[in-house]
């Protein structure tokens, strides 16, 4: 499918940069014309792939963070990307309320958010590498 | 002294008192978010505002919960609880605008802290967007939704 728009942007991992990383990707989002539910949905996953890289990706270092983002005439496709510790079991991770950090008051949702909210998730890790996160949210647009 | 992004005033003496009240004068009509104890300190919060209704201390949360904010908020509540012998604990959503599962986990560790005690918790105001995180997340199951502040005063 033709490639409309694309985006990269790089940033630290620091807990003050997830509200921007959600207010980035919405205002690329918003040039699909989506409904304010829509957007609502994308943050919301941006948020959880974000927050898992800073804690746990690089849990107390701070490192880079890539978000990239591919408008499609029917949707957007969210890269988030990280070079922490990477994921030793994705399928346990992604299990819902499992999460390797219960003392830090994680709910272990953060997958299940993604894959709720978006229309699929694509999970790639790397013990010792990094991960990224892939997602896909359609677009059901007004203007057809 | 608890210095974070929050501060905590401490004024001793009748002056002292004074002073203290005419700061929280000044801080209720300037709207600045505070949190009063009865020891005579006020504290100053961005994110949430701490109130209490009868023995029910409410978190009025405003804005994005997010894990930075979250953070921040389990800090002040940790400091409520060890300065004030607080068993209800009801957080306010009206005023929010965004919430991942970052609040999710906040409540989550709230509970458990508060249950460890014999006490209560619970949410109110939670607006259709915001449900839809609770809602994945079964939270419902174990922690209480109430309409307004005072259904949840009243059933806490």
């Amino acid at each position: 499918m033709e490639k409309l728009n694309e985006m990269t942007i790089d940033f630290l991992s620091k807990s003050q940069n997830e509200s921007f990383a959600r207010v980035v990707v919405a205002a690329f989002a918003s040039q699909l014309d989506p409904t304010l539910d829509e957007i609502a949905d994308i943050k919301t996953a941006v948020s959880e792939a974000v927050t898992n890289s800073i804690i746990h990706g690089y849990e107390d270092k701070v490192g880079i963070i890539r978000i990239k983002a591919v408008l499609y005439e029917d949707g957007i496709e969210i890269w988030v990307q990280d070079w922490g510790k990477g994921i030793e079991d994705v399928e346990l991770a992604k299990q819902p309320l499992w999460t390797s950090k219960p003392e830090l008051d994680r709910s272990g949702m953060g997958f299940t958010i993604m894959e709720n909210f978006m229309d699929s998730l694509e999970v790639i890790s790397k013990l010792g590498e990094g991960t990224t996160v892939k997602m896909y949210k359609k677009i059901k647009s007004k203007k057809s | 002294m608890h210095f974070n992004r929050c501060t905590l005033l401490y004024f001793k003496g009748i002056i002292g008192r004074i002073l203290q009240k005419i700061v929280e004068i000044v801080f209720k009509a300037l709207i600045l978010p505070t949190f009063v104890f009865e020891g005579g300190s006020v504290m100053l919060q961005e994110g949430a505002n701490f109130r209490f209704i009868k023995d029910v201390m409410i978190v009025n949360l405003k804005g994005e919960l997010d894990h930075h904010i979250a953070d921040r908020i389990k800090e002040d509540i940790d400091y409520a609880m060890s300065k004030k012998n607080i068993k209800k604990i009801l957080f306010n959503f009206k005023n929010v605008t965004f919430m991942d599962s970052s609040g999710i986990g906040m409540l989550l560790g709230g509970y458990k802290s508060i249950k460890s005690i014999g006490g209560a918790l619970g949410v109110c105001n939670v607006n259709e967007r915001i449900k839809k995180v609770f809602d994945i997340s079964g939270l419902f199951s174990i922690i209480p939704c109430y309409t307004d502040e005072n259904e949840a005063v009243e059933k806490l």
